[in-house]
């Protein structure tokens, strides 16, 4: 062990039994973030408290600059016959000490760079690395580096839980380190210790270009030589994902396409991205998303609800006395019973009201739901049959992918809403298949901003974080300005991660446990390195971490450019490839096919909701074929006309 | 303003004080009598004013300075009895650092003074906090009272620090040594001086009485040093080479504000290397040991050994628990 300094108090700056400083030569290698051993003999038994560097002042024995001005007589290039002594002074929070008890002030001991084996005590990591630990990053200098480990079970419950990561945005913080961490939680679940038997899975919604679109794929170039080092050193094999299944909407204007970046051939073939729309009964729930809150009085949010409990969800209902019963699974037969109802409103006597609603604001809502046909019809089925990530159970060791990049905010939050409360419904069924999801949410303080009042989806990120641990629930949330997130999300939250962060942001009061030298790092922080608070760690910790070992979004746009706008047939034989069907046999089943746009759509749509393993051509087999058309024969004449009689 | 003006104008030596910018100590208090005797100069040397020629550079490489914290701590029939903790350094600079003296060369502990007036003297022992020091007081002085006393025992503590530097310049041979003091006592026991150069910041023994001397040191300007003259001191009379150096220019301060007196080892290799000497003086007047009040004087290294000793000194709590 090597000595680098020793504890002073003095009258003004005395050590307590939380923060201690040290001097130390300049020379040696210590900063912010820096974990250090204190050892020291109090009485007759040795106490060692470990520290982590918070702050960090070096002086010599100028009180003036003007002394130094004078001293020199204002000439810079000067070097005078003896330097001035120059001393760093470090102000550490304590990480832990032993014995645990008393917890008295620091004593004045000698202090030590702390070893591979210090920070796992420090951090109190020693005891469950091994059997619970998910590695979040690397600490210490490059040569010798020491993986962290964060307790599995207060990352994602049952214990605590949940994530909150800050980082500006563009500066490939959060959805890298992100990325790092669900390598390493993944690597870990793998394993099959106890508590794992139902694995763990993770849903990730891409909200900006093609970020989340390639990370089943090989990165472009080899990861640098030391970003590899840290993957040996974490144990993580460096690897693109195994099981990624992509998901993302349908194209407003071209049902046979999906309304994604990610649609290249050479990608389709290997892992094809799959729709997903909400079905009539995923919508109605979200009513006050869909048409605004403001809009949604009490007397249309009754009618919305009637209608839900007696057309959708119901068995269906008679409008008029003896006629037949009505259900409505899609939203063109939700808008007609509407219509039949208010022809009954008008037919019928007295109040004209149609029992207890009242024609206006049975008007209102029909404007409106006939409006969001038009608003999200890429997003609700046609048939209102639901397709997505949630209609199946989830898979273990499974990232599933819901790529909402080229949606607008609208349908961003329409989206978002439905996945967030379908979860929800899950996680109290105990409906989720796995042991854990992980969700990730990203611009926090959009979905869940502090005093931004009582949204849908707020009141469903607020009960997941408030419950989700117990449920399987895990939430990732992030964002660029930790202070405007909900405070209640954000206090749930048992880990936190801080990549690079504005000062601007910084200054807010919700740093204020930082020393101003801590908020200084943090807004200078490179790409690769994240501070980490963690229940099991007494003070945060700056880690670093390598680069995702998958493709880059801009790599991926640039190698696989989108085509869009295919016909149904070529849509169609793109899917039956996907599904492993024989290229000639898929090619011929298509050629018998007839043109009917709704047949072809059909069979697109069977195709894609298909079970695993299903025939394609089989399917292809139900199509309409093309109408008989006779072969033109050849008319021979009984009577030769060139022969001459 | 105008008034000094007038007058100063009339007699060129006159120096009007700016308030504040000196001390007590700057004030000349030499003899007032213009017959009395200088000290003799040195071989060619003669007493006016020559510049030093610049050097960049000094060729020191050693430098040694005492440092005392003394309390008075008891009082027994009368008498006062002192607790002071001497110490005294000699560092090394190398690369233009000064190095944390070896154990070697410190020296230092707690002692306690104890007049020789109080019989049961022997009793003040404390060992392993304190040696206790008897310090004789003639009967003559213990005849003139408590107040001689208490000066006697005062004087005893200088010289038992004089004595803990001595020990560190008997060991020093190699190299070139600045000693804040005299060089009284550092005669070897045996053989040639070292190369070691005191520096003598207080004035309390001036040797400039005529005239001509006094107009010829005062008026020295920055960067100019006085002729060597010879210098005896202490009990054994030893003779020493000596000349004054203006480090700062005194401008509207009092004459002495700047001025050091160097003392050499009186033989004549040093002699013939007094203006080399002076330049190395002189460029260790950077960086400046301000801002301790006596910046003017103070060399910078000498400034940072007292800062060592004083680092190794009881604090002032500390000096307060012996009263225990």
């Amino acid at each position: 062990m090597r000595e680098i300094g020793r504890v002073i108090g003095t009258e003004r700056k005395p050590s307590t039994a939380y923060t201690f400083q040290f001097w130390a030569r300049p020379e040696e290698n210590l900063g912010i973030g820096s974990i250090v051993k204190v050892a020291a003999t109090v009485g007759d038994h040795d106490v060692t408290v470990y520290g982590v560097v918070v702050e960090a002042q070096g002086f010599n024995d100028l009180e003036s600059p003007l002394h130094e001005y004078l001293s020199v007589g204002g000439d810079a290039g000067a070097e005078p016959p003896t330097l001035r002594h120059e001393i760093r002074v470090f102000q550490a929070a304590v990480l832990r000490r032993e014995p645990e008890e008393p917890v008295g002030a620091v004593p004045l001991g000698r202090v030590y760079a702390a070893e591979d084996d210090d920070v796992r005590i420090a951090l109190r990591t020693e005891k469950y690395a091994e059997e619970y630990g998910i590695v979040c990053g690397v600490y210490g200098p490059k040569d010798a580096q020491v993986p962290v480990h964060l307790h599995r079970d207060f990352l994602l419950g049952p214990e605590s839980g949940h994530l909150n990561m800050t980082g500006t945005s563009g500066l490939a913080a959060k959805t890298s380190y992100i990325l790092f961490l669900l390598k390493a939680i993944f690597e870990h679940y793998e394993s099959g210790k106890p508590g794992d038997q139902n694995g763990v899975a993770a849903l990730l919604f891409n909200t900006k270009g093609g970020d989340l679109l390639y990370i089943d794929r090989e990165p472009k170039e080899t990861l640098p030589k030391e970003h590899l080092e840290l993957y040996e050193r974490c144990g993580i094999d460096p690897t693109p994902f195994k099981k990624v299944v992509y998901f993302a909407p349908y194209d407003a204007r071209n049902w046979t396409t999906l309304d994604s970046i990610r649609q290249h051939p050479e990608l389709e073939k290997d892992n094809p991205t799959w729709p997903f729309a909400f079905g009539l009964e995923n919508i109605i729930d979200h009513f006050e998303v869909l048409v605004g809150r403001d809009d949604l009085d009490a007397k249309a949010s009754g009618y919305i609800t009637y209608l839900r409990d007696e057309y959708v969800q119901g068995k269906g209902r008679a409008i008029e006395p003896g006629g037949p019963v009505e259900t409505a699974k899609t939203l063109g037969e939700l808008t007609t019973i509407i219509r039949k109802e208010l022809q009954r409103a008008d037919e019928s006597s007295g109040t004209g009201k149609f029992g207890v609603h009242h024609p206006l604001t049975m008007r209102k809502v029909l404007n409106r739901l006939q409006n969001l046909e038009h608003r999200y019809s890429g997003l609700i089925s046609r048939d209102g049959v639901t397709e997505g990530p949630l209609v199946k159970p989830l898979e273990p060791g499974t990232i599933y992918v819901v790529d909402v990049n080229e949606l607008d905010s609208d349908a961003k939050d329409l989206v978002f809403a439905s996945f967030v409360s379908q979860l929800k419904d899950k996680m109290e069924q105990r409906q989720l298949g796995v042991d854990r999801l992980i969700v990730m949410v990203d611009e926090m303080n959009k979905y869940a901003p502090t005093g931004g009042g009582d949204s849908h989806v707020s009141r469903a990120l607020r009960e997941i974080s408030a419950r989700g641990r117990y449920m399987g629930l895990t939430l990732f949330g992030a964002q660029q300005f930790r202070s405007r997130v909900d405070k209640e999300i954000v206090g749930n939250a048992a880990t936190h991660a801080f990549g690079h962060i504005e000062a601007e942001e910084l200054a807010q009061p919700g740093y204020s446990y930082f020393t101003p030298a801590v908020k200084e790092k943090l807004a200078t922080l490179p790409t690769g390195d994240v501070l980490i608070k963690h229940p099991h760690f007494a003070q945060p910790i700056f880690v670093r971490f390598p680069l995702p070992p998958c493709m880059k979004g801009s790599d991926g746009m640039r190698d696989f450019p989108a085509q869009r706008g295919v016909s149904a047939k070529e849509a169609l034989t793109k899917q039956a490839l996907a599904m492993g069907g024989n290229a000639n046999r898929v090619a011929d089943a298509i050629e018998s096919l007839g043109e009917g746009e709704t047949d072809l759509m059909r069979l697109l749509t069977e195709l894609r909701r298909a079970a695993p393993g299903a025939d394609p051509i089989a399917i292809l087999g139900t199509g309409k074929k093309k109408a008989f058309r006779a072969e033109p024969r050849p008319t021979i004449e009984e009577s030769d006309p060139f022969e001459k009689e | 303003m105008a008034f000094w003006k007038g007058l100063k104008e009339s007699r060129p030596g006159l120096k009007v004080l700016r308030q504040g910018s000196f001390k007590e100590d700057d004030l000349p208090r030499f003899s007032s009598d213009p017959n009395a005797e200088d000290p003799p100069m040195v071989g060619d040397e003669t007493p006016e004013g020559k510049p030093v020629p610049p050097a960049l550079e000094s060729g020191f490489t050693h430098f040694m300075d005492g440092a005392q914290k003394v309390r008075a701590i008891a009082e027994y029939e009368g008498a006062t009895i002192y607790l002071a903790h001497l110490s005294a350094a000699l560092a090394k600079r190398e690369e233009r650092t000064m190095l944390t003296p070896s154990p070697d060369w410190y020296r230092g502990g707690l002692f306690l003074f104890v007049p020789s007036v109080i019989e049961d003297r022997h009793e003040f022992g404390r060992p392993g906090t304190w040696v206790s020091e008897s310090v004789v007081v003639r009967d003559e002085d213990a005849a003139r009272g408590f107040e001689r006393v208490r000066e006697v025992t005062v004087k005893a503590i200088d010289e038992h620090r004089n004595g803990l530097e001595t020990q560190l310049l008997q060991l020093f041979r190699d190299g070139a040594l600045l000693t804040d003091g005299t060089l009284v006592n550092a005669k070897p026991r045996s053989g040639d001086y070292p190369f070691v150069v005191g520096i003598v910041k207080s004035h309390s023994h001036q040797y400039f009485n005529s005239h001509e001397r006094r107009r010829a040191i005062l008026g020295l300007r920055t960067g100019e040093r006085s002729g060597v003259f010879e210098v005896a001191r202490g009990k054994d009379r030893d003779t020493v080479y000596s000349f004054y150096l203006r480090l700062v220019e005194a401008d509207d301060r009092p004459a002495l504000f700047g001025m050091i007196r160097v003392e050499i080892p009186p033989e004549r290799k040093y002699l013939d290397r007094v203006d080399e000497i002076a330049s190395w003086i002189l460029a260790e007047r950077a960086p400046t040991s301000r801002p301790d009040p006596r910046h003017d004087k103070l060399l910078y290294p000498i400034h940072w050994i007292e800062e060592y000793l004083r680092s190794r000194q009881p604090t002032d709590a500390g000096m307060s628990l012996y009263t225990a």
